[in-house]
């Protein structure tokens, strides 16, 4: 009996040894590898932090209105969250290959999933940031216009064209992340097309007056608007 | 140079523009024209007054159809590389001026007489504030190192009249140009104040909210906004074209204010208010130089 106790513990031990001296190795190998991709992420984050400063990033951000949104939502500033943001997906994809050497049943599955993912995560990303920016430029063009030439409800329209194109933004970028895709165009198809009819109906309908006026301004007797500013030059 | 679309042009034009640049070596040669009391109000309230300050050199009539220059400064823009700019291929002349001053060429004005407009529809106010006051301001970059140390300005020689105003009936409607100042101020809310400052755009808000006969854009404030919508410009808050574009209801405003104010006023009592305008414009030109120099 004593001796199978011992054997037992004896048997415990080796394994465990045995368990440690196949994990240890793997482990070094893994801190490598995060450390190395810790260095690699700080030069790709210094990389891009510099490449963005010389092609003055911040400055187009700044004239689209993108930094007053970052600014809003007590983010950095654009260059800065960019290249945090390339430091961080790095960082993480090191960790998860680092995490994939340790061969814990069921993690590699979960990391190769997430790394096929990373470059649609990016690209997400992407259209999100372009679609926030070409949103405000385009809806404060629009605004502008529509006061200067006198249009009554300018906010609507700059607004209507602000979430006309965040909607299509986020459904680009959840097609890109093959979220629910069929449920998205669908949805997209339903909103969108629901707005505009809206918007027919009500300009049509329920703006009679407002639609007529748009309609003689725009294409009727435009001289007749004109003469009430005297010749500016 | 002459416009295509000036009606009235005769021989006289030609030799006052080409005269002093022929016979008495002037470099640059700006017209002046008879105008009527409403005519040219863009000019008269802002670009003349604001050139005037900014460049040290009174010439009235920067952006114009009409122009002379030598041979020298044809030759001296022409090797410059910038004529793929927006800004200058919209308004050369006043570019061409202003290269003139910052090289130390000789400027003077003539009179040309009066200026028939061309027939057809009156040129859009926006189209004409984006081309006049975006060169300006693009202008305002480009030179800023002839600029920002100099103060007061300069006459310069004058061949015929200074100014001639004649009475004219005011516009029609007029109240309209208040109401598009007036919805201009409330919309634009959010654009005005990451251009304004605080202060500026406080005082914007209190005239927009008078009534329309006791309506007034004083002159300082009418200065103060434009050296603000400069150094704007100059930092890039928003796209620079919005920039401009977003100066439109506050000229209307200015505009009307004019209307209200001048309405019984002689060409005599309007020409010294252009002149005390002038002069709001230079005494505060430190502003200019303090908010240009702020962040950049």
């Amino acid at each position: 009996m004593r001796v199978m106790i011992v054997q037992g513990l004896q048997q415990a031990y080796q394994n465990l040894f045995h368990m440690f001296a196949e994990f240890l190795p793997r482990f070094v190998v893994m801190l490598v590898i995060i450390l190395s991709g810790l260095l690699v992420a700080y030069a790709l984050r210094y990389l891009v932090r510099t490449t963005l400063r010389l092609t003055k990033l911040d400055r187009l951000s700044d004239e689209a209105g993108a930094s007053r949104v970052l600014r809003m939502a007590a983010l950095p500033s654009m260059t800065e969250l960019l290249s945090r943001s390339i430091f961080w997906i790095s960082l993480a994809g090191f960790i998860l290959v680092g995490l994939s050497v340790l061969n814990i049943a069921g993690l590699q599955e979960q990391v190769s999933r997430f790394l096929h993912l990373l470059p649609e995560i990016v690209i997400a990303m992407l259209i999100l940031f372009f679609g926030l920016i070409i949103a405000n430029f385009l809806s404060r063009a629009a605004l502008l216009a529509a006061v200067n030439a006198g249009y009554t409800s300018p906010k609507t329209l700059s607004w209507s064209i602000r979430f006309v194109i965040w909607i299509l933004a986020i459904t680009m970028a959840l097609e890109e992340l093959s979220v629910a895709r069929e449920t998205v165009i669908a949805a997209f198809s339903i909103v969108f097309g629901a707005l505009m009819l809206g918007l027919a109906i009500a300009f049509g309908l329920g703006g009679q007056q407002l639609a007529r006026d748009f309609l003689e301004r725009n294409l009727g007797d435009r001289k007749k608007e004109k003469t009430e500013e005297p010749q500016p030059l | 140079m002459v416009s295509a679309t000036t009606t009235n042009v005769d021989a006289n034009w030609i030799a006052n523009l080409l005269r002093p640049a022929y016979k008495q070596e002037f470099q640059f040669v700006a017209p002046l024209y008879t105008r009527g009391k409403y005519q040219g109000l863009l000019a008269r309230t802002l670009l003349y007054p604001m050139s005037r300050a900014v460049f040290g050199c009174r010439i009235r009539e920067m952006y114009s159809d009409e122009w002379g220059f030598s041979r020298q400064l044809a030759l001296d823009c022409e090797s410059q590389n910038v004529w793929k700019n927006e800004e200058i291929r919209a308004r050369p002349e006043a570019w061409m001026a202003i290269t003139a001053m910052a090289s130390g060429y000789k400027c003077c004005q003539s009179f040309m007489g009066p200026k028939v407009a061309p027939s057809g529809p009156a040129p859009d106010l926006v189209e004409a504030i984006r081309q006049t006051v975006g060169n300006l301001f693009w202008c305002l970059e480009k030179f800023e190192s002839f600029w920002v140390g100099r103060s007061g300005s300069d006459a310069i020689t004058t061949f015929g009249s200074e100014h001639d105003l004649i009475e004219e009936e005011p516009p029609a409607n007029s109240e309209k140009i208040f109401d598009l100042f007036r919805s201009g101020v409330e919309e634009l809310e959010s654009i005005l104040a990451s251009i304004l400052t605080p202060e500026t755009h406080a005082r914007i808000k209190e005239i927009a909210a008078l009534d329309a006969a006791k309506f007034r854009f004083g002159p300082a404030l009418w200065v103060r906004t434009l050296y603000e919508f400069a150094a704007a410009y100059h930092r890039g808050v928003m796209a620079r074209n919005h920039v401009i574009q977003a100066l439109v209801p506050l000229y209307r405003g200015q505009l009307y204010s004019f209307l209200l104010e001048q309405a019984n006023s002689s060409p005599e009592e309007i020409e010294a208010d252009t002149e005390s305008l002038c002069r709001e414009f230079e005494n505060q030109k430190p502003y200019l130089v303090e908010q240009w120099k702020a962040k950049s």
